[in-house]
């Protein structure tokens, strides 16, 4: 009996290995016109079931040593409050909904220049090898830690100078993050009306519904978040409504560096509003609406299975890519940061989530199983950048200075690289969408609203792109204004924190001078970044999505850093290549990628080169006068963007230096930090219990 | 399920007590998914753990703003 159910699920396993052998080389090996995306669903489904059934199983077994019988910081410091054993699939909701925010959408769709290919398998490698693996051993180091934080742990097993590269690290990914976000925003809302009264409306909804859950019927928040959804919802046909009110329109019609400054002056206020009125019922907002898309888009890309258009590669493997430049090797892996793997996610991970896991055993699947599903987000982000005309893409993502600001010359240049299009085409686009242009609209949200618009409106009713569109806009805004009030709030403790050391009252969160002084100061940083990424020709994510990428795998190499170090410590230096070889790719890649960003002679890749071409284009004086001051200030700010480049890539070798040495120290048996792991304390909470 | 074996009549209630267990896991897995039962954990955690001291327990307002300023003090989204 018992041999024959085993044999029956060999056969299953190897029938999943065959069918996703077979899917993912289908998907490596097609060269036609294009490719059914039933293709990348299955080869992503099978390769995400292996990888949790025998890698993630093999990492809990051997390499982590996962014991049911410990009792996890939850049930020991049990408070009601920021430890609290809860159901193992309530934690992995609020796991997920914690970790997938924007970045995994919008970084597919601009890695989509290289072609299908290369951002499809590094999604799908870097989550299995990668990715999941470094959310899952610090889930897990950290639950065995009494649920410390990575910049603690970082100062614990590695030292000081682990400890201050972490903090450093984090407010610098902070800073770029909201930036470039904000940046996504801005080219989505550029010039539509609709976009902008839509996103500008989710502010009063959620402030209503912050006003409802607070004194209406506080605590209600299934209550209001529903009525909140309904509302957005109208938003959306409201703003459609408005788009026809001449007189009304005008009112929300706006060009890039304004809607920057918009956007800077309302993170501002919800950086010093109180949280219960802005942040926190947007948040119950957006999550509900990321679930709820995330779910209609895996139905319609299921049901529907869209054509592929976009080629397996194109030619812009070559580092001439108009969206972002560089070669496909490093700029692939930094321009998938999440999705394949986040450093971003090791915060989370050691933040709330091991304080509410009841037995550390689930860490594998909240771990493991949540940067799975992430990673299927981007899959999903990734078939709906291709599956629109290659031309259409290329048009909606070519920022202006490359391709030119009129239609026909944008159209021109495009069709001359292969990727046939015309004005009538993309005019006919914006019109079914309700935009009046989407040419160089860069930066991924727009032309993944049309690609999700053409997917649900094939899916669920054609007549109603413009909504679709106009819909997805709102939900990807809506989020990333989330992540713009949260980033802001949590980069302004800690700055109070770090500047509390110097003078006392700045620390405190309650002194109003204090919380408006670091909260302008945080906004202020990012504020810069955003606002000349709206005058720089080359489209500001140009330069701003490299940096993130950096930024964020930096941050995972830290986490990884820090994991190899415990490893060795352990005495498993056997299995130490679990998190060290994932460590070495993402070292020499970003590394790679920031001397390119700084060093390469391109204009387009090396920030040095853009500044010299710039400067030398000054001193020609080749430039129209009122390009003359801008010109300066792009030249500053690249310089400025060279010097966080250094300071990224020393941070990071600082740490990996760090790691080896503290590794040679334990090995040869010197003096060292020693292991930080709480003591054993065995678990009291019956298995009855634990099923809830 | 209805086993054979079992008496006809209770056959039916078993299925409706099993399908208001599953209505009832369903609702309680939505509200804990959501936060909707925060408070009552709260009281329930208070009940077990701080009966014995002299202070009443937050009511629902001010609990649920303690909460929200509590949990945004953190690291709670991502990229």
């Amino acid at each position: 009996m018992d041999q024959s159910k085993s044999m029956v699920k060999m056969l299953i396993w190897m029938g999943v290995t065959v069918i996703g052998a077979a899917a993912l080389g289908g998907i490596a090996l097609h060269r036609g016109e294009s490719i059914n995306s039933v293709w990348f669903v299955t080869a992503a489904v099978c390769v995400y079931a292996l990888g949790y059934r025998f890698y993630s199983a093999f990492i809990a077994a051997k390499v982590l040593v996962l014991d049911a019988g410990r009792a996890t910081p939850a049930e020991r410091f049990n408070d009601g409050r920021d430890y609290v054993p809860t159901n193992k699939w309530v934690v992995f909701g609020h796991h997920f909904a914690a970790i997938a925010g924007p970045g995994p959408l919008v970084g597919p769709t601009l890695a989509a220049q290289f072609g299908y290919l290369p951002g499809t398998l590094w999604i799908l490698i870097g989550a299995v090898f990668g990715g999941c693996v470094q959310d899952f051993v610090i889930l897990f180091f950290s639950t065995r830690r009494d649920g410390r934080s990575l910049g603690q742990m970082a100062r614990d097993e590695l030292g000081p100078v682990g400890g201050v590269a972490a903090l450093i690290g984090v407010m610098m990914i902070m800073i770029i993050l909201i930036a470039v976000l904000g940046l996504v925003v801005v080219n989505a809302m550029k010039h539509s009306p609709w976009g902008t009264s839509t996103i500008a409306a989710t502010i009063p909804i959620a402030i209503l519904i912050g006003i409802y859950m607070r004194d209406i019927r506080p605590g209600r928040v299934l209550e209001g978040t529903l009525i909140g959804a309904a509302l957005l919802l109208m938003a959306v046909a409201g703003g459609g409504w408005l788009d026809h009110q001449q007189g009304l329109r005008e009112w929300f019609d706006f060009d890039g560096p304004q809607l920057a400054v918009l956007v800077i002056i309302y993170g501002f206020s919800a950086a010093v509003l109180p949280v219960w009125l802005l942040l926190a019922p947007r948040d119950y907002l957006s999550t509900f609406m990321k679930a709820g898309t995330m779910l209609l888009l895996a139905a319609a890309i299921v049901i529907l299975h869209p054509e592929v258009k976009m080629p397996a590669l194109t030619q812009f493997v070559d580092g001439t890519g108009p969206i972002f430049g560089g070669k496909l090797f490093p700029f692939v892996f930094i321009t998938i940061a999440c999705g394949a793997i986040s450093g971003f996610h090791s915060l989370i991970s050691s933040g709330t989530t091991p304080k509410l896991l009841t037995n550390e055993i689930h860490t594998r699947m909240i771990g493991y199983g949540g940067m799975m599903m992430e990673s299927f987000v981007a899959i999903m982000a990734m078939i709906a950048a291709c599956v629109l005309d290659p031309g259409v893409f290329f048009a909606i993502n070519s920022p202006a200075g490359v391709v030119g600001g009129a239609a026909a010359d944008a159209v021109a240049k495009i069709s001359g690289w292969g990727f046939p299009v015309t004005v009538d085409k993309m005019n006919e686009l914006a019109r079914v969408m309700g935009e009046a242009t989407l040419f160089a609209r860069t930066g991924g949200a727009p032309s993944l609203a049309v690609g999700m618009a053409s997917i649900f409106g094939s899916a669920f009713g054609a007549g109603m792109l413009a909504m679709w569109y106009h819909f997805a806009i709102m939900f990807e805004a809506l989020f990333i204004l989330t992540t713009l009030d949260a980033g802001t709030r949590v980069a302004r403790f800690m700055l109070q924190d770090m500047l509390g050391n110097i003078y006392k009252p700045l620390g405190r969160t309650s002194w109003y001078p204090g919380v408006i002084a670091t909260s302008g100061a945080v906004v202020a940083a990012w504020g810069y970044f955003l606002y000349i990424g709206t005058i720089d020709p080359l489209g500001g994510i140009n330069s701003l999505w490299p940096l993130f990428g950096i930024s964020n795998q930096m941050l995972a190499a830290i986490a990884l850093c820090v994991a190899t170090t415990i490893l060795v410590k352990c005495g498993k230096i056997r299995y130490a290549w679990v998190t060290a070889a994932p460590l070495a790719l993402l070292v020499i890649m970003t590394s790679w990628a920031a001397l390119e960003k700084l060093f390469s002679p391109q204009p387009g890749v090396g920030f040095i080169a853009q500044a010299n071409d710039l400067a030398m284009k000054l001193a020609a004086g080749t430039l129209p006068p009122e390009k003359i001051a801008v010109t300066h200030q792009l030249i500053f700010n690249i310089r400025v963007d060279a010097l966080l480049t250094i300071v990224f890539l020393a941070t990071t070798w600082i740490l990996v230096f760090d790691t080896l040495r503290i590794s040679y120290r334990i090995l040869k048996g010197r003096e060292h930090p020693p292991l930080s792991e709480a003591p054993h304390v065995p678990t009291r909470l019956a298995e009855e219990w634990m099923r809830d | 399920m209805c086993r054979p074996g079992w008496p006809k009549n209770g056959c039916g209630i078993k299925k409706m007590t099993r399908l208001l267990v599953a209505f009832k896991n369903l609702r309680q897995g939505i509200r804990s998914m959501t936060g909707e039962d925060a408070y009552d954990r709260y009281l329930t955690h208070w009940r077990d753990r701080h009966v014995e001291e002299d202070l009443p327990p937050l009511d629902r307002k001010a609990f649920y703003k303690q909460q929200q300023e509590h949990k945004w003090n953190g690291i709670k989204r991502c990229c």
